[in-house]
């Protein structure tokens, strides 16, 4: 049977994600240039996982967050608003579905200056992982 | 001849008491390779555009990167960048405002995590059988 597709559950995930208020999602990259309240979903590409007897059946898909702000404050409210649209919540899509999607343990960053663009702004990362199971 | 519970019992305490000393050299082994390989992975990565007249900033990361064992008797190692280049090492991890996450250090980890763990089941059926 043919891998799940990363794409779809990466669909699933930003999907989620843009029906937040008051901050805007992208997928791997951000807006022109970068700009306060916005997420971008960074996934990788996602690791066949499974049970004894079937070890490709799911796709374990880890993604980064960063959440964007123009203070420290600002950033540290998008990854909060982002934390509580997508925090154990379950995801679905054509022929798939996620357990819970969790934060993985440790992978929260403390917030940081980004020193790189003309304004700087502030940046909060975490990782996750969404589990998808064919439905 | 009947292998009874008690000799069982036997092996198993025999085995215990050897596993940790026999395992310490995989586990070094093994955080070596994730940091050598995070480290090439570093070094080589387009993330940053690279420029002559700079010093490069991979470079410097790459080169801050390592592991540490300090007991070799145990099974405890850390591996990642030195304390001294943590806001670097967080911007190559993970990216900032307009770049994205290098996550190299995980890409080792999840490269050398069969490798590891095939090593351990090997260890340990020789220690069982020894």
């Amino acid at each position: 049977m043919a891998l799940l597709s990363s794409r779809t559950i990466v669909a699933a995930i930003v999907a989620r994600l843009q029906g937040a208020s008051n901050v805007t999602t992208y997928l791997s990259v951000g807006p022109t240039p970068p700009a306060g309240k916005t997420c971008i979903v960074h996934p990788y590409p996602g690791n066949p996982d499974g049970v004894l007897g079937d070890p490709d059946r799911n796709a374990a898909v880890e993604f980064q967050t960063t959440c964007i702000g123009s203070t420290a404050e600002q950033a540290l409210w998008t990854h909060d608003t982002i934390v509580a649209r997508i925090n154990r919540e379950s995801l679905s899509g054509t022929g798939f579905a996620t357990y819970p999607v969790r934060m993985i343990d440790g992978s929260q960053q403390p917030v940081r200056r980004d020193d790189t663009l003309a304004t700087p702004l502030y940046v909060v990362t975490a990782n996750w992982l969404a589990t998808a199971q064919p439905a | 001849m009947t292998y009874t519970v008690d000799m069982v019992t036997a092996d198993l305490l025999r085995a215990a008491a050897q596993i940790e000393e026999r395992l310490a050299p995989v586990v070094a082994k093994g955080a070596s390779n994730i940091a050598q390989e995070a480290r090439d992975n570093v070094f080589r990565s387009s993330q940053w555009p690279q420029t002559a007249s700079h010093n490069d900033p991979q470079e410097y990361a790459a080169r801050n990167l390592g592991f540490d064992d300090r007991d070799p008797d145990d099974l405890d190692v850390t591996i990642g960048y030195s304390d001294d280049v943590t806001d670097l090492a967080r911007a190559v991890e993970f990216g900032g405002a307009n770049t994205s996450p290098g996550g190299q250090l995980g890409t080792a980890l999840n490269r050398e995590a069969p490798r590891f763990a095939k090593m351990v089941g090997k260890v340990g059926a020789a220690v069982w059988r020894s």
